[in-house]
């Protein structure tokens, strides 16, 4: 998904020339060929987190459009504030590229897990923040949102995702992608957990039971009126992500039923509220946080 | 060259002496304001707008202008009267300092105030804003220079030197830095809290080319900003001050930093030191 993400971002900069790219020591030979056609708009800066937003910022009071591309927990945590101040406060059309969304760094540690970002991005108004399903997806919302005017958080998941979105129609920046319609239950996910909804929504089918499930690219905004609606036509909405239980879209999803005339409970399928103690591999942590598709039917089952 | 930690010799002149009386007129707006801070500002940011920035108040984001940051953006109240000294917005405006409707914040705000180019208030932000205005300018062909004012105090935020680092690793010659080296913090001396000597070994160590001058001497300010650069290295000008300068009881008092609640008494205390000044 990330060659997906500095593919769209480099198709972008062929075709605009207010578009720059700010990689903070990324690994050896990153954009080596973008950085032949366009020598001045491709900055490998040092481990500096902090300045490269401050300096994002200033590029794009100048008119420019900056990627900057680094691990999702150093833009979100280490340069926190510059996101808010530099970058939110301002308004400005810079694009924070996140690798390593969740527990796709699991065998690192959790000071490379990004399980909290939804979080910290959401709460930062004027930010979007996308976490795209699949590559197909990514390069849909690179290029949705290369002409929006403000601030955007895009979460980059692991890799090698199979193609799931691109049957489905086009929205608009922020718009829900229903998947399968249903009664009674409604799993609500986002990010490349769509791939493990998937076939848990069809093995509740097999069993007889009808869930819906709508995929969500955008955490924020959120379609509330989207929310809202569901809310009142499902009892259960199933909230599955892979970041804390608050904070994220399940908290966002909350906020939105509980402020509604909706009658749905809520229920969240999370990472659970802890720092990781082991390691392996994201897998890993999703079997162990419930968050395969095995777990997701059972949900659904129980929950039904 | 002052030595280190020298006061300031230099005598104000009645320009600086109006332009600090601009300055009560804002404190007794708002009856508030960083007084120290504000005060030791006056001749850097004077003669930057007098007589080294090229800009337009009637079009106040003319691409070809010289942009500044007030990275210390506490010393505000300096800014906001240089701007409404030159025009950027009626002088009357200042005396609505901090009012609930007013432009004029305790801290600068981009979109706000005309002429303020970004908003800072968190210290250790401007300089990182900076790099990125002086990168897009050389990027764009833009003839402008880039200037950050930046406090002492403000030099103990490490994002501070991640931003020093790049700008002299691209060799950002439209670049000018500004310390306001007043020597007092909020709490006291910047020797006694986190000594920064040997300051300008360290910019200069950062690839910057280095030049003290008195921060209250209009001459020797007006000689050193206006210097052709280099052509290779941004330009560190460490500007020797005296916290509170032009008022006698507070300066280099560290209790004049800020003052929340100014009576009526303590603003005729001000203007009639600043008409003796």
């Amino acid at each position: 998904m990330r060659k997906a993400a500095l593919a769209a971002i480099a198709a972008l900069m062929d075709h605009n020339e207010s578009v720059i790219f700010v990689g903070s020591d990324l690994g050896a030979g990153t954009l080596a060929d973008v950085k032949a056609r366009h020598p001045g708009r491709v900055l490998m800066e040092g481990i500096a987190e902090q300045h490269l937003v401050g300096f994002a910022a200033g590029l794009a009071l100048e008119g420019y459009v900056p990627y900057v591309h680094t691990i999702g927990t150093f833009l979100t945590r280490r340069a926190l504030e510059q996101v808010i101040v530099d970058v939110a406060l301002h308004n400005l059309p810079v694009r924070l590229v996140a690798s390593g969304g969740g527990m796709v760094y699991a065998p690192l540690g959790p000071t490379h897990q990004a399980i909290d970002d939804f979080a910290l991005m959401r709460a930062i108004p004027n930010m979007i923040v996308a976490a795209p399903a699949d590559p197909i997806e990514m390069t849909q919302v690179i290029s949705d949102l290369a002409t929006h005017p403000g601030p955007a958080y895009i979460r980059v998941a692991k890799g090698g995702e199979p193609d799931v979105t691109s049957d489905l129609p086009r929205g608009a920046v922020g718009a829900i992608r229903p998947i399968r319609y249903g009664q009674g239950i409604a799993v609500i996910t986002t990010g490349s957990l769509l791939h493990e909804c998937i076939p848990a929504i069809a093995s509740a089918v097999a069993e007889g039971l009808n869930p819906a499930l709508v995929h969500v690219p955008y955490v924020a905004p959120l379609d509330t009126e989207f929310i809202s609606e569901m809310s009142r036509t499902f009892t259960t909405l199933v909230v599955v992500e892979e970041h804390l239980p608050s904070g994220g879209l399940a908290s966002a999803i909350a906020d939105v039923v509980a402020s509604g005339d909706g009658r749905a409970r809520v229920v969240r399928k999370t990472l659970p509220a802890a720092y990781a103690t082991g390691y392996g591999s994201q897998r890993d942590h999703w079997e162990s946080a419930g968050l395969t598709a095995s777990a997701i039917a059972q949900a659904i089952s129980r929950h039904q | 060259m002052p030595t280190v930690g020298a006061s300031s010799s230099a005598q104000l002149d009645g320009r600086s002496r109006y332009l600090r009386s601009l300055a009560i007129d804002t404190f007794e707006g708002g009856s508030r304001g960083h007084i120290g801070s504000t005060m030791s500002l006056i001749e850097i940011l004077r003669v930057l707008y007098d007589d080294v920035m090229t800009y337009d108040p009637r079009d106040p984001k003319l691409p070809s202008r010289d942009r500044l940051i007030l990275s210390k953006g506490h010393g505000c109240i300096a800014l906001y009267v240089m701007l409404a000294d030159k025009g950027f917005f009626p002088e009357e405006e200042l005396s609505t300092f901090c009012h609930y409707d007013s432009m004029l914040g305790g801290h600068p705000e981009f979109g706000h105030v005309p002429g303020v180019e970004t908003s800072t208030g968190s210290l250790g932000h401007g300089l990182a804003i900076g790099v990125g205005m002086a990168y897009a300018a050389r990027l764009s062909k833009g003839g402008h220079h880039v200037f950050v004012v930046l406090g002492d105090g403000e030099l103990d935020e490490g994002s501070v030197w991640e931003s020093a680092l790049a700008a002299g690793h691209h060799k950002l010659d439209n670049l000018t830095i500004v310390v306001d080296y007043n020597k007092l913090q909020s709490f006291g001396p910047v020797r006694e809290i986190w000594d920064l000597e040997p300051l300008a070994a360290k910019w200069l160590a950062f690839g910057f080319d280095c030049v003290e001058v008195d921060g209250h001497n209009v001459e020797q300010l007006r000689a050193t900003l206006t210097l052709p650069g280099k052509g290779t290295k941004p330009r560190a000008v460490i500007a020797h001050t005296v916290k509170g300068r032009g008022i006698p009881f507070a300066e280099a008092n560290p209790v004049w930093h800020h003052k929340a609640s100014l009576k009526p008494q303590d603003i005729q205390d001000l203007r009639a030191a600043v008409r003796d000044a």
